[in-house]
């Protein structure tokens, strides 16, 4: 039991075990005047470090700004640490020259032979950078959705921020993406060369009709959203049901009633669907449904006409337009 | 800024319920690993930035009294998150982020001792013949009736002394002491951290307290003990 009263004293045991100290500290004397003695010796410990606060928690305080020069340290140094985590020889470690030589010969001649590819490797970058920053927008998307009972960021029906864009001003005004992820880099936005910002929803909420529109155009970035859909005549958002068919979001089309994306010069777009994955489509239209991505069924832009239907909206695309009007 | 929160209006027809630090840490690292795995960091950037200030105060005084220098310590501190980014994929989900940090903390900190190769431990290993078989002694010799250290020493000698001796211990009772007394953890989660059984944690704990005893002993000039 002697053994116990050290973790006793420091509140190390776990709960039962605690408990039977304590019951056998009431029936024993002895183990009481044992326990006094140790708690008196324990003081040589006490460093007398009281945290530089009234709560006297035995905590240091750690030097002013820690945590911000942490971050800027790690993503410093992210940039250029590999992920991989690095052991042995350095990338030169046990190099002699003679191995330099012949490695480098060896790398010549592959690059020659792979040279054609390499041209095709530039586009193909170009695509996954694109791709890359949907990704980033799905991880935001989906996000949202756990901690808002699976529902995506909504597209009023009306109001100045029914349009489909509304997406980016969400996301960026809770944190869950930067505004220049919004932009892809091959998109006409980049081209554009000003520095692409993000308005917060209360600045689209209170804009002046001339700024309204202008704000509407580009706050969704280089992407387009899904707009809602129409079901016994109520308009609603879509619920994340992580369907691997449903193109959640996609490369914009090129104006608001555009039929394909100009951000890859026409070739094709990448379309985010609602499981997260990310992929390539030279059409616009989805394989196995059919469903064409920036139009709904009734070859419009607007609303989906069910739950399965999706438009992916340019950033000013509204969701309620006359063709689909709601049943009454 | 990481608490703001966005009130709900009659226009957007949405509300924010949870923000980051509403949070868990298994939450936070979760978020950032699915961006730092799909090479988006900035993403996720949010999620480490509250982690890190959420450990910021414990961690650093972790290591500080681990590593008995502010500067390494805040070394040792950055070089904890920066393992964080390069190793949240081994990061096994289900399981607890705190342990899981404390790990990646005691690895830089042992780190940190060897490359700075200030980690003497002369007067600690001065008599180095008692092993974990003989912790028994430790209470018999800690429950003595001996006058303690606290009654013949002044109090900031005392504390300075104590400060040096313990950043003194050899790493594995470093540790043990450290995360037990210190920083008021339970056996088994110092024992989940460490990677060893409960047994061996108790063991290195009453290891470091007579070694500490011991060298308190001999700092003190003969005849007053």
């Amino acid at each position: 039991m002697h053994d116990q009263l050290l973790g006793y004293l420091l509140g190390a045991l776990e709960p039962s075990e605690q408990e039977e100290v304590e019951t056998r500290l009431l029936e024993d004397a002895q183990l009481q005047d044992a326990l006094e003695r140790l708690r008196e010796k324990l003081a040589l410990l006490d460093d007398g470090c009281e945290g530089g606060g009234a709560d006297g928690d035995g905590y240091f305080e750690p030097p002013s700004g820690l945590a911000a020069r942490t971050c800027k340290y790690v993503a410093t140094r992210a940039a250029v640490t590999p992920k991989a985590p690095a052991c042995g020889l350095s990338p030169l470690g046990g190099w002699r020259v003679q191995d330099m030589i012949v490695g480098g010969g060896v790398f010549l001649a592959a690059c020659m032979l792979i040279f054609p590819a390499i041209a095709h490797s530039l586009s193909s970058a170009r695509i996954t950078s694109c791709q890359n920053n949907l990704r980033a927008i799905g991880l935001a998307m989906g996000a949202y959705s756990d901690f808002h009972g699976g529902q995506f960021p909504f597209v009023p029906e009306r109001g100045p921020l029914a349009v489909a864009g509304v997406y980016g001003p969400v996301l960026v005004d809770l944190r869950l993406i930067e505004g220049p992820t919004l932009v892809c880099p091959t998109s006409p936005l980049a081209d554009q060369g000003s520095e692409f910002v993000v308005p917060h929803l209360v600045q689209v909420v209170e804009a002046s009709a001339a700024d309204l529109a202008r704000l509407q155009s580009r706050m969704g970035g280089s992407y387009g959203y899904t707009l809602g859909y129409y079901v016994d005549g109520r308009y609603r958002g879509h619920h994340n049901q992580g369907r691997a068919q449903f193109a959640l979001m996609a490369d914009a089309p090129g104006e608001p009633t555009g039929l394909h994306s100009v951000n890859h010069g026409g070739a094709g777009q990448n379309v985010l669907f609602e499981d997260l994955h990310v992929a390539w489509l030279k059409q616009c239209r989805l394989t196995g449904c059919g469903d064409h991505i920036y139009v709904n069924g009734l070859g419009y832009v607007g609303a989906g006409i069910d739950a399965n239907d999706a438009v992916i909206g340019h950033s000013s695309a509204r969701p309620v337009t006359f063709q689909v009007a709601p049943a009454e | 800024m990481m608490s703001q929160t966005v009130a709900r209006t009659r226009a957007n027809n949405y509300v924010v319920s949870r923000t980051w630090s509403d949070m868990t840490d298994e939450e936070l690292l979760l978020a950032y690993r699915r961006s730092a795995v799909s090479g988006q960091d900035a993403a996720g950037r949010p999620a480490f930035a509250e982690l890190v200030r959420r450990y910021e105060r414990e961690l650093y005084s972790y290591l500080r009294r681990y590593l008995g220098d502010p500067a390494l310590a805040e070394d040792a501190f950055q070089g904890t998150f920066l393992q964080v980014h390069l190793k949240c994929d081994q990061y096994e989900e289900g399981r607890k982020v705190r342990p899981w940090l404390y790990t990646i903390a005691t690895n830089q900190a042992i780190d940190s001792q060897r490359r700075n190769k200030r980690h003497r431990m002369m007067s600690l290993d001065r008599r180095n013949h008692q092993d974990d078989e003989q912790i028994g002694t430790l209470i018999d010799l800690l429950i003595s009736d001996e006058a303690g250290p606290a009654d013949r020493m002044e109090s900031e000698e005392r504390r300075d002394w104590i400060r040096e001796a313990v950043s003194q211990l050899p790493p594995t009772l470093l540790s043990a002491v450290t995360l037990i007394y210190y920083q008021g953890m339970k056996y088994r989660e110092a024992a989940e951290i460490l990677d060893v059984p409960v047994g061996t944690v108790k063991s290195r704990l009453h290891a470091a307290l007579l070694k500490l005893h011991e060298a308190w002993k001999h700092s003190q000039p003969s005849g007053e003990t």
